[in-house]
C-alpha cells in the first residue's frame, strides 16, 4: 500500500496540572490520504482539537506530545527541528481555527495576514527577515504592488470575497463572520499546502454561512487536490462533506470508517448512540434518545474502554484496554470488544466469551497497532 | 467613528477642560485667604496705601467684572502682570518653563525606555528569573515617593560619589552636556515611578496578548517566535499601555513639581508654590493655565498615538 | 416565606446566593491569604504598621515632641535612639511611629472618602442613566486625569492645612475612578436578569441598588481601594514634604522627610528613614493588592 499523506501512530498528548496528568489524547492512530476529506468527530472534551494541535506541534507546556510517529509524506514530524516545523506549518500543513473573530489579528490588515504566509513559504523574492518585516509592519506598510499582496488579493477572490482589492486593505473587525472565515481559508491556502486542518470551522457561524464555508472547503479538494482534516462535533456536517470519518471519545478512537459505511452500518455502541440522538424531521418519538451518564475523568481514567460506564452492551472484557478490530465494511475499524472473534454476540449483547479472547486482544495489540498506554 | 471625528471630539474636549480649569482657578485663587496688596506692602502698611494699591490692581471691582476682563485678556494671550515683580506673567513663566519641560520630557523617555522592554521580557519569561527581577524592581519603583528617589540619587551621585552636579539647572543653550548632567538625576526621580507603573501594565497586557488566539494562528502559519511576538503581538499589547500612559500623565507632572524642590531647580512647579505663598494671583492663574495647556496637549498627543495604533477607532465597525 | 424572602434566598446552579453578599468571594479571599506569598507578606507588613500606629502612644520610647537641645544623634542602639534623632534632639523612632498614625489615617481616609463619594455618584449615574448619567459623568470627566497635585495644592491653599482638609484634598482625585468603576459595574448588572426579576416583585430602586447590585460589585472595588491606598499615602507624603500637608509641626512621614532636606549630608537618616518607612508600607499594600487582584480576577476564577 502506498504511503498515506499523513499518518498518526499512537498519539498521546498529556497535560500536567495540579491535580494530575490530563490524558487529552490517549493513544490514537489514523491516516489521511491525498485528496480526501477526513472527519474527526466527537463531543467537547473528546480530544479532537488537541489532536490537531499535536500534529502541528502547537502544544505548549504543560502539554507533552508523545507518539510512535507522526508521518507527513513519510517523514516523522516528531524528529523535525523547530525550523523544519516552521516551514511545514502553513507551507505543507495549514490550520483553520474555530472562532475567526479572535483568530485573526485585529491590528493587521487582512491582506497582509494572507500575504505574509505566501511571502514566508513561497518564492516571492521579498525579504522575510526580521528587520524587513518590522519595517513593513510599522513603517511603510505592505506595498500593494508586491507579489505577495497580489497573491493575497487573488486568494480573496478565490474564496469568494467580492471587491478583493478593497477588502484586502481592511481590518478584521470590518468584515462579517462568514467573510472572516473565508479570510482564514485564504490564509491557509496561501502557501499551497497539501493538508488543511479545519478545527470546527463553522461552529461559530450561522447555518446559512456554514453551508457556504463547507462548500468552499469541498471545492478546495476538488480544485486543488488539498486534503482536509475536518474536526467537528456535528454529525450532519460529517455526512455532507467527509470521505472518511473517525469517531473520538475521551481521547480515544471508537470507530473509523468511510462515511457511508459509518452511517449505514454503525458498529460501535457510541456511534450508535450518537446517531440515534440526532433528531430527525419526521421524528415521531416523544423523547429524544440521549446517552446517559457523563464523560469520564481524564485524569484518573479507569483502564479499559472509556465508554463502558455508559454503554448498554458492556460486559466483562470491557475492562481490558481497547484494540482495533475490523468492522463490517471495507476499511472499517472498530475499537470495541464486542467485535472480538472470541465473543459471541446476540443483537446488542455479548452472550458468550471464549477463553482465547484475551489472547486475541494481546495479539492485536502487538501487531503494529498498539493499544493506548503502552509503547513498543 | 472615523479618525477626524474622534480627534475633533478630543480637541473640543481639551478646550472645555482648559476653560473649566481657567475659570476654576480664577475663583479658587480669589478664595485663598490673604490680600495680595497687603502682602506686597508689608505688615505695617497703612490702610489707605493698601486700598490705593488694591484700586490700582483692579481688585476692588465686582468679581464678574474681573472675570470677564480676565477672560478677554487671555483670549488675546495677555496673562497680566505679576503682582510681585515687574515682569509680565508670560515672561515670568517663559523663564521657568524650560527646566520643567526638560525634566518631564527626559523623565518620560527614561520611563518608556525601561518600561516597555522590561515589561515584554517579563511577560515572555513569565515566572522565570527575568520576570522575578523585573517585577521586584518595578514594585520598588512604584512604592517609593519620587522626591525620595531624588534625595537618594542626590546623596549617591552628588555626595558619596560626586560625578554629577547636585543642584540647579543649566539651559540647553549653554551646552548639551552640562544640561544633561543637571537634568538626568531629576528626570530619573520622575521617570522611575512612572516607568514602574507602565512596566506592570506592559507586562500584564503582553501576557494577555500571548494567550490570544491570533497568536496561535500566527504560529500555525509557520512564523518564528520573534516575529510572532513583535509583528503580531506588540502593537496589540501597547494599546492599553498607551491609554494608561495618558491617564498617568498627571502622576508625571506631580512628580516634576516635587522633584524641582529637591534639586533646587527654578521651574514651573517651584514658581507655582512660591506664588501661592505670596498670593500672586496673576502668576498663579497663569501658571496653572500653562501647566494645564501643556498637560492637555500631552494628552492630545497620547490620543493621536492611540488612534494610530488601534485601527478600530480610525476605521469603524462592520459594513 | 414571602416571595421577597424566597427571592432573596435564591441560589444559582452552583450554590451561590444570587442576591446578597457573594460568600464565595470571602472564601476565595481567605484561600488567597493562605496560599499566596505576596498576600501574606503584604498583609503582615500592613498589619504591623497599623499596630505600630495605633499603639504608638503605648510603645513609643520617647515623646515625639520632646527635645534634647543640641543633641543630633545618629542611629545607634546604644544611645537609646535606634533611628537617631533630628536636629532638635527628638527621637526619630517615636516620631516615625506617631507619624504613622497621621500618614496612614490620611492615606486610608482619603481613599475612603473618594470611594464613598465616587461609588455613590457612579451607581446613581449608572442606574438611572439618561441625563443624570450624562451630567454626573461629564462633570467628573472634565477633571479626569488632571494632575492631582495641582488640585490638592489649590484646595489646601484655599481651605488651609489641617487633617481633614488634606484628607479631602488627596481623596478628591479618587472620586472619578471609583465613580467610573461603580458605574460600569452597575451598567453590567442592571441588564442582568435578576435585577429585572427583583423589579418585577416590587423592590424599590434604592433597595435594588444597595442590597442587590452593590454586594456583587464589591470585588473590583476592593482591589481598586488597595491600589489607591498606596497612592494616597504617597500623595500625602508629597504634600507634607512640600510643606502643604497637615500642620507643619505634626510629624507625618513626608514632613519628617522634608525637615531632613537641609541636612542631607550631615544627617542622612532624617530623610532616608522615613522614606524607607513609606516605601515598605506602600510596598506591602501593593503586594497585597496584587495578590487580591489575581484572586478576584474573573478570568482566573475557575479551576476547571
Amino acid at each position: 500500500m502506498s504511503e498515506s499523506l499523513l499518518e498518526v501512530e499512537n498519539l498521546h498528548t498529556t497535560f500536567g496540572t495540579e491535580r494530575g496528568d490530563v490524558h487529552a489524547v490517549d493513544g490514537i492512530s489514523f491516516r489521511v490520504e491525498e485528496g480526501e476529506v477526513f472527519g474527526i468527530v466527537g463531543e467537547s472534551g473528546s480530544g479532537k482539537s488537541v489532536t490537531a494541535l499535536s500534529i502541528m506541534g502547537l502544544v505548549d507546556a504543560p502539554g507533552r506530545v508523545d507518539a510512535d510517529a507522526i508521518r507527513y509524506r513519510g517523514e516523522n514530524l516528531l524528529d523535525a527541528s523547530e525550523n523544519e516545523m516552521q516551514s511545514i506549518r502553513g507551507g505543507e500543513i495549514a490550520m483553520i481555527f474555530q472562532d475567526p473573530m479572535s483568530s485573526l489579528n485585529p491590528v493587521m490588515t487582512v491582506g497582509e495576514q494572507i500575504a505574509e504566509v505566501a511571502r514566508h513559504h513561497g518564492d516571492y523574492g521579498e525579504s522575510t527577515d526580521f528587520l524587513s518585516e518590522m519595517k513593513r509592519k510599522y513603517v511603510t506598510g505592505t506595498a500593494t504592488g508586491s507579489r505577495s499582496w497580489q497573491r493575497a488579493v487573488e486568494l480573496l477572490d478565490t474564496v469568494g470575497i467580492p471587491d478583493p482589492e478593497q477588502r484586502a486593505q481592511e481590518y478584521p473587525h470590518q468584515l462579517s463572520g462568514g467573510m472572516k472565515q473565508r479570510v482564514m481559508i485564504a490564509q491557509a491556502l496561501a502557501a499551497e499546502p497539501s493538508v488543511i486542518v479545519a478545527d470546527e470551522p463553522t461552529t461559530a457561524l450561522d447555518v446559512t454561512i456554514e453551508a457556504q464555508i463547507l462548500d468552499e472547503l469541498l471545492s478546495l479538494r476538488d480544485e486543488f487536490g488539498v486534503s482536509v482534516v475536518l474536526i467537528t462535533h456535528d454529525l450532519a456536517v460529517v455526512r455532507e462533506t467527509c470521505d472518511r470519518v473517525a469517531v473520538m471519545y475521551a481521547g480515544e478512537l471508537m470507530e473509523t470508517a468511510p462515511t457511508r459505511t459509518l452511517f449505514e452500518h454503525p458498529s460501535h455502541p457510541y456511534t450508535n448512540g450518537l446517531l440515534k440522538s440526532i433528531p430527525k424531521v419526521n421524528d415521531d418519538r416523544e423523547w429524544l434518545d440521549s446517552i446517559e451518564g457523563n464523560v469520564p475523568d481524564l485524569i484518573d481514567k479507569p483502564a479499559g474502554c472509556p465508554f463502558r460506564d455508559r454503554c448498554d452492551s458492556a460486559f466483562e472484557l470491557c475492562q481490558k484496554p481497547l484494540v482495533s478490530y475490523p468492522g463490517e465494511g471495507v476499511d472499517h475499524e472498530v475499537r470495541c470488544h464486542l467485535y472480538n472473534d472470541a465473543v459471541e454476540v446476540d443483537g446488542d449483547e455479548a452472550v458468550a466469551v471464549a477463553d482465547d479472547a484475551t489472547e486475541i486482544i494481546e495479539q492485536r495489540s502487538d501487531a503494529g497497532r498498539p493499544v493506548g498506554g503502552e509503547s513498543l | 467613528m472615523g479618525m477626524k471625528r474622534y480627534l475633533a471630539k478630543r480637541v473640543a474636549h481639551s478646550f472645555v477642560v482648559i476653560y473649566v480649569v481657567a475659570t476654576t482657578v480664577f475663583f479658587a485663587v480669589r478664595a485663598i485667604p490673604g490680600d495680595p496688596a497687603r502682602m506686597m506692602l508689608g505688615g505695617d502698611a497703612s490702610a489707605e496705601a493698601i486700598s490705593a494699591l488694591r484700586q490700582e490692581m483692579g481688585l476692588n471691582q465686582p468679581m464678574y467684572v474681573q472675570y470677564f476682563r480676565w477672560m478677554a485678556q487671555i483670549a488675546t494671550g495677555d496673562l497680566g502682570n505679576s503682582i510681585f515683580t515687574d515682569q509680565t506673567v508670560l515672561a515670568r513663566l517663559a523663564g521657568v518653563a524650560e527646566p520643567t519641560l526638560s525634566i518631564a520630557a527626559i523623565g518620560m523617555t527614561i520611563a518608556l525606555l525601561i518600561a516597555l522592554p522590561a515589561g515584554i521580557v517579563s511577560a515572555v519569561h513569565q515566572n522565570q528569573i527575568e520576570d522575578y527581577v523585573a517585577t521586584v524592581v518595578s514594585f520598588l519603583g512604584i512604592s517609593m515617593p519620587g522626591f525620595w528617589i531624588g534625595i537618594i540619587l542626590l546623596i549617591t551621585f552628588a555626595d558619596l560619589w560626586p560625578v554629577l552636579p547636585a543642584f540647579g539647572y543649566v539651559s540647553i543653550g549653554e551646552g548639551i552636556v552640562p544640561w544633561f548632567q543637571h537634568v538626568i538625576l531629576p528626570a530619573l526621580a520622575v521617570g522611575l515611578p512612572y516607568g514602574g507603573i507602565l512596566m506592570r501594565m506592559t507586562r500584564s497586557s503582553m501576557l494577555e496578548v500571548l494567550n490570544e488566539d491570533y497568536m496561535r494562528t500566527a504560529r500555525a502559519k509557520g512564523l518564528n517566535s520573534r516575529l510572532v511576538l513583535f509583528k503580531h503581538g506588540l502593537q496589540n499589547a501597547l494599546i492599553p499601555v498607551v491609554t494608561i500612559a495618558g491617564i498617568l500623565l498627571g502622576v508625571l507632572v506631580a512628580g516634576v513639581v516635587a522633584v524641582e524642590i529637591v534639586f533646587g531647580i527654578q521651574g514651573l512647579g517651584r514658581l507655582l508654590i512660591r506664588s501661592i505663598e505670596r498670593r500672586d494671583f496673576p502668576v498663579i492663574q497663569g501658571a496653572v493655565i500653562v501647566i494645564s495647556f501643556v498637560f492637555v496637549f500631552m494628552n492630545l498627543f497620547v490620543d493621536m498615538l492611540y488612534t494610530a495604533i488601534n485601527p478600530k477607532i480610525a476605521y469603524g465597525g462592520r459594513e | 416565606m414571602s416571595t421577597r424572602d424566597r427571592l432573596l434566598n435564591a441560589v444559582d446552579l452552583s450554590g451561590r446566593r444570587v442576591f446578597g453578599i457573594r460568600t464565595d468571594l470571602v472564601e476565595r479571599f481567605a484561600r488567597v491569604l493562605g496560599r499566596d506569598l505576596r498576600a501574606q507578606v503584604g498583609f503582615t507588613i500592613v498589619v504591623l504598621f497599623l499596630l505600630a500606629a495605633v499603639f504608638a502612644p503605648e510603645f513609643a520610647p520617647y515623646d515625639p515632641m520632646a527635645q534634647e537641645y543640641g543633641i543630633l544623634q545618629s542611629p545607634s542602639l546604644s544611645s537609646g535612639h535606634p533611628f537617631g534623632t533630628d536636629s532638635f534632639g527628638r527621637d526619630m523612632l517615636s516620631r516615625l511611629m506617631f507619624g504613622a498614625r497621621i500618614s496612614l489615617a490620611v492615606g486610608l481616609g482619603a481613599v475612603t472618602f473618594g470611594a464613598a463619594v465616587g461609588i455613590v455618584v457612579g451607581m446613581v449615574a449608572g442606574y438611572y442613566g439618561g441625563w443624570i448619567d450624562d451630567l454626573l459623568m461629564r462633570t467628573i470627566d472634565v477633571m479626569w486625569a488632571f494632575p492631582w497635585l495641582l488640585i490638592a495644592i489649590m484646595l489646601v491653599a484655599i481651605f488651609g492645612q489641617g487633617f481633614w482638609n488634606v484628607l479631602f484634598a488627596v481623596g478628591f482625585a479618587y472620586i472619578d475612578d471609583f465613580a467610573r468603576l461603580a458605574r460600569g459595574e452597575v451598567l453590567a448588572i442592571r441588564e442582568e436578569e435578576f435585577t429585572m426579576a427583583a423589579k418585577s416583585i416590587g423592590l424599590v430602586d434604592r433597595e435594588i441598588i444597595f442590597e442587590e447590585v452593590f454586594p456583587n460589585t464589591v470585588a473590583p472595588l476592593i482591589v481598586q481601594f488597595t491600589v489607591f491606598s498606596a497612592r494616597a499615602i504617597l500623595a500625602e507624603s508629597t504634600l507634607s514634604f512640600l510643606g502643604l500637608g497637615v500642620k507643619p509641626t505634626t510629624p507625618t512621614w513626608g514632613a519628617l522627610l522634608g525637615q531632613g532636606r537641609g541636612f542631607i549630608t550631615q544627617a542622612w537618616w532624617i530623610s532616608i528613614i522615613p522614606g524607607i518607612a513609606i516605601m515598605i508600607t506602600v510596598l506591602g499594600i501593593n503586594l497585597f493588592g496584587d495578590a487580591l487582584r489575581d484572586a478576584f480576577d474573573v478570568k482566573e476564577a475557575d479551576e476547571t
